[in-house]
C-alpha cells in the first residue's frame, strides 16, 4: 500500500532520474518539502538546481516555466493549490496551450502544471474549488485527474513525458489515502478511462475524489440488486468518449458524479455526448450529481451540503433504475 | 552660479561636516562608509551613489533642497525624493548613457556599417509593403508596424552571438526579418496562406523562428517578459553562454508580471537583457499619462537591476553601449534593463486614428532622428559609399521585398485539413 502523495513524488523522482531536463518549480517545494509534502525528500536527492523554491509569484514563475519549456526544458510547476493558479491562468492558456498551434507546430511546450484541486476541508470559497471544467475547455491542454495511487503514479509519468502542456489535478483529501499499486498496469495513456468495476444496470462515471462516492453508492446499490459499472475517467481532456459510450450502450443509464458546479460542468459535457451520439441507447434520463451552485461555505454543515452527497447518488440511481422501495 | 564641487562642499558644511555626515549616512544606508571617503567629497564632489542619501539629510534638516541644483542625481526629480519616504536606499547605478559622437562614428568598420544599413532598410521596405498590403485589404486583423524603430533591433543584431535568444511582443515582423526568416514566409503568414511561417495560423503577432532562437511574437502585453526570463533560465540551467534579449514596450512596463520576472531574474542572476522599446505611446496613451515614474530605465532598481537609457534612434549607440554590457554579462550573468528611447512613425496598429500626437511631432522625429538617415549620412561622410551606391542598395532592397511580396500572393490558402493540425504535438516526435 502506498499513499497518493508518495506515488506522485515517486513518479516525479523516477522521471527526474531519467531526464536531466525535468525540474520542479513552485512555492515551498524545496526546503519546506512542499506545502502538502508531495515533494518530500526531492531537494535532498536532486539539489536546489532542479527543485526550485520560488517567491510567491504565480504569474511570474508560470510564465518563466513556460519559457523554459519552449527552450528545451521539461518543467513541473507546482501550484500550492489550483486556486492560486488563477493568478497565472493567462500563461497556462495563452502562452502554454496555444503556442504550438499558433506557431504552426514549430514551438511545443512540454510542461506539467500540478497541485491540489477541488474541495478541500473548511477553508471556504477562495481555497476550495474544482477547476476540472475550466481547463478541460481549452484546446491545446491535456487534463488528467487521478483517483488512486496507480493513477497518480502512472499518469504523472505520462504527463512528464508528454510533449504538450498537461494540467494535473490532484486532490488534497486523497493525498493520504493508501492504495495497492497495480502490478498489471505499467503505463497509463492520457485520454484513456478505466473501467473500475464492471456492471450491467447503470454506469456511474466519475473522477478524482468523486470515485469514492461512486464506489460507496455501488455497494449499497448492489444490496438492492442493482449492478453498477463504475468508470474512472482518469483523463478529462482528451475525454475517453468510447469507454463512456460503450458502457452506456450496455447499461442504458448514466450518472455522473463530480465536485464541480453543475452548470457548464464535466457532467454537462458527458451527458451532451451521450445524448447527441447514442440517444437511442438511453433507457432513462441521464443524471448529474454535482457540487451546489454556491461559493463553498465554511460552516461544517453548509460545506457538507454544498458537496455532492452519497444519498443523492443512491437515490437518483434507484429512481432511474425504477427501483421501488416497497419491493 | 556655483560649481557642483563648491555646492557639495557647502552642503557638507550645512550638515555639520564630514564626521557628522558619515555617522548619519551609516545609519541611513546601513553601509559601512568611512569618514575619509566623506571628507574626500569636499574636494571631489558627492558621488551619484550617495546623492539621494545626502538629499534626505537636507530634507530632514528642513533645508531647501531646490537651492542645490547639482545635488540630485541625473533623472531624479525632487518630487520623487519626497515621495520616496522610506526608500532612502535608492543608491541607483542606473544612468543615461550618452556616448561621444566621434566614438560612435568610429564604432563600426565599413562592412559592419553596411550590414547595419542593409538590415534597417530591409525592415523599412518590408514594413512599408506590409502597410500597403493592409490598405489593400489583403491582411486581416491587427497589424503593428516597426517603422521608425529599426535602429533598436538592428543595433542589437550587430552584436548578438548566434546562440543568443530573442523574444518580443506583437510588433514582431522586424525581429523575424533580422533573425533570418525568408520574407516570403513572413508575407505569406500575414496573408494567411500555406507558406506562412506559422502555416497561416498565427498571423501578424505570432511568428517564431526557433532555429535562430527567436521565440516569438506574443500577443498578450507583457507576457513575453516572464517567458523570456524562462528562456534565460533554461540557458543558465544548461550552462549555455547565451544572452536572452527580451523586448517589450512602454505600455507593457506597467504590467505586474514584468516585476515578478525582474525579481526572479535578479534573485537567480539570469543572463538576460530586458529592452524597453519606449516609442513614447502605448497605443494612444503617452508615457506621461501612463507611468507615475517615467524614467523607465530605473524600473528595475528595487531589484538591484542596473538600468540604462540609450538613444534608440541611434543604432550605433545601441550597439556600442550594449556590446560592453553583453561582454560583462557573458562573463558573469545578471539581468540588465535597457530603455531604448525610440519612436514609431506609423500608428500603434493600422487602425490608429492618430489623434493623440501632432503631425509635427512625427515629422520632426523623422527629419532629425531617423536611424536609417543617420547611418546613411555616416556611410557617405566616411566615403564608404556614394549616393549612387546607396540608391542601388535601396533599389535592391525594394526589389527583394516586392519579389517576396508578389510570390507570397501566389501561394495557396492553407488546406482545410490544417484546421485540426498542430493543436497537440504527437507523442513520438
Amino acid at each position: 500500500m502506498i499513499s497518493v502523495r508518495e506515488s506522485i513524488r515517486d513518479a516525479i523522482a523516477e522521471e527526474m532520474r531519467t531526464d536531466p531536463n525535468v525540474f520542479l518549480i513552485g512555492e515551498e517545494v524545496g526546503e519546506y518539502q512542499g506545502a502538502y509534502k508531495v515533494s518530500q525528500g526531492l531537494l535532498d536527492e536532486f539539489g536546489p538546481k532542479r527543485i526550485i523554491d520560488t517567491p510567491i509569484t504565480e504569474a511570474g514563475f508560470t510564465g518563466l516555466a513556460v519559457g523554459a519549456a519552449m527552450n528545451g526544458l521539461k518543467p513541473i510547476v507546482e501550484f500550492m493549490t489550483w486556486n492560486f493558479a488563477m493568478q497565472a491562468i493567462d500563461h497556462i492558456i495563452n502562452s502554454a496551450a496555444k503556442t504550438h498551434y499558433m506557431s504552426g507546430g514549430k514551438i511545443n511546450v512540454p510542461i506539467v502544471f500540478r497541485g491540489p484541486n477541488g474541495i478541500a476541508s473548511r477553508v471556504a470559497a477562495q481555497h476550495s474549488q474544482d477547476f476540472s471544467s475550466w481547463y478541460s475547455h481549452i484546446p491545446g491542454l491535456k487534463v488528467v485527474a487521478p483517483y488512486d495511487s496507480t493513477d497518480a503514479k502512472l499518469l504523472m509519468k505520462s504527463a512528464i513525458q508528454d510533449p504538450n502542456p498537461v494540467v494535473f489535478l490532484e486532490h488534497e483529501l486523497l493525498y493520504n489515502d493508501r492504495f495497492i499499486l497495480s502490478k498489471d498496469e505499467k503505463k497509463i495513456e492520457i485520454g484513456k478511462a478505466k473501467i473500475y468495476q464492471e456492471g450491467k444496470d447503470i454506469s456511474i462515471v466519475s473522477f478524482s475524489r468523486g470515485l469514492n462516492l461512486a464506489i460507496k453508492a455501488s455497494e449499497t446499490l448492489k444490496d438492492l440488486n442493482i449492478s453498477s459499472e463504475i468508470i474512472n475517467l482518469r483523463s478529462l481532456k482528451p475525454l475517453d468518449k468510447e469507454s463512456i459510450k460503450n458502457s452506456v450502450k450496455k447499461t442504458g443509464r448514466i450518472i455522473i458524479v463530480e465536485e464541480g458546479w453543475k452548470e457548464y460542468g464535466v457532467g454537462a459535457e458527458i451527458i451532451s455526448i451521450v445524448t447527441e451520439e447514442i440517444f437511442d441507447f438511453l433507457d432513462a434520463e441521464p443524471i448529474r450529481i454535482s457540487g451546489q451552485d454556491v461559493p463553498l461555505p465554511y460552516a461544517e454543515n453548509l460545506e457538507r451540503n454544498a458537496m455532492p452527497l452519497l444519498n443523492e447518488v443512491i437515490q437518483k440511481a434507484k429512481e432511474i433504475c425504477y427501483y421501488n422501495d416497497k419491493n | 552660479m556655483s560649481t557642483s564641487i563648491e555646492e557639495h562642499k557647502e552642503i557638507i558644511n550645512l550638515l555639520g561636516g564630514g564626521k557628522k555626515l558619515t555617522a548619519r549616512l551609516k545609519v541611513l544606508s546601513n553601509e559601512n562608509i568611512n569618514e575619509k571617503t566623506v571628507y574626500s567629497w569636499v574636494r571631489q564632489g558627492i558621488p551619484d551613489k550617495w546623492k539621494v542619501a545626502v538629499s534626505r539629510c537636507l530634507l530632514e534638516d528642513n533645508i531647501n533642497i531646490t537651492n542645490y541644483k547639482n545635488l540630485l542625481p541625473p533623472g531624479l526629480h525632487i518630487d520623487n525624493l519626497f515621495s520616496a519616504n522610506n526608500s532612502i536606499k535608492i543608491f541607483s547605478s542606473s544612468k543615461v548613457l550618452k556616448t561621444d559622437e566621434t566614438i560612435l562614428q568610429n564604432i563600426m568598420n565599413k562592412e559592419q556599417l553596411l550590414k547595419l544599413y542593409e538590415m534597417m532598410i530591409n525592415i523599412r521596405r518590408f514594413e512599408e509593403k506590409v502597410g500597403q498590403f493592409y490598405s489593400m485589404g489583403l491582411i486581416g486583423g491587427f497589424c503593428h508596424l516597426y517603422i521608425g524603430q529599426e535602429g533598436v533591433i538592428s543595433g542589437i543584431e550587430m552584436l548578438a552571438n548566434p546562440s543568443d535568444c530573442f523574444i518580443t511582443g506583437y510588433r514582431c515582423h522586424a525581429h523575424m526579418v533580422t533573425r533570418g526568416e525568408p520574407m516570403l514566409n513572413i508575407f505569406s503568414e500575414l496573408l494567411g496562406n500555406s507558406a506562412g511561417c506559422s502555416k497561416g495560423k498565427g498571423g501578424s503577432m505570432h511568428m517564431f523562428r526557433e532555429e535562430n532562437n527567436f521565440f516569438g511574437g506574443h500577443g498578450i502585453v507583457g507576457a513575453q517578459v516572464p517567458i523570456g526570463t524562462g528562456i534565460a533560465f533554461a540557458n543558465k540551467y544548461k550552462n549555455k553562454q547565451s544572452i536572452t534579449f527580451t523586448f517589450f514596450g512602454d505600455g507593457a512596463v506597467n504590467q505586474g508580471q514584468v516585476y515578478e520576472a525582474f525579481n526572479m531574474a535578479a534573485l537567480w542572476q539570469l543572463p538576460i537583457i530586458y529592452i524597453i522599446e519606449n516609442n513614447q505611446y502605448g497605443m494612444g496613451t503617452s508615457v506621461e499619462r501612463a507611468s507615475a515614474m517615467n524614467e523607465l530605465f530605473r524600473r528595475g532598481e528595487s531589484f538591484g537591476i542596473k538600468g540604462y537609457e540609450v538613444d534608440g534612434m541611434d543604432p550605433l549607440s545601441i550597439y556600442g553601449n550594449l556590446k560592453q554590457i553583453c561582454e560583462k554579462i557573458r562573463e558573469k550573468p545578471e539581468p540588465i534593463l535597457i530603455e531604448a528611447k525610440t519612436y514609431r512613425y506609423r500608428g500603434h496598429s493600422m487602425s490608429d486614428p492618430g489623434k493623440y500626437r501632432t503631425r509635427e511631432e512625427v515629422q520632426e522625429t523623422r527629419e532629425n532622428r531617423d536611424p536609417i538617415e543617420r547611418v546613411r549620412a555616416l556611410l557617405i561622410s566616411k566615403k564608404y559609399l556614394t549616393e549612387e551606391n546607396i540608391k542601388d542598395i535601396d533599389k535592391k532592397a525594394k526589389e527583394n521585398v516586392a519579389k517576396a511580396a508578389e510570390l507570397a500572393r501566389e501561394k495557396e490558402m492553407p488546406d482545410n485539413s490544417e484546421l485540426y493540425e498542430d493543436v497537440y504535438r504527437d507523442l513520438d516526435i
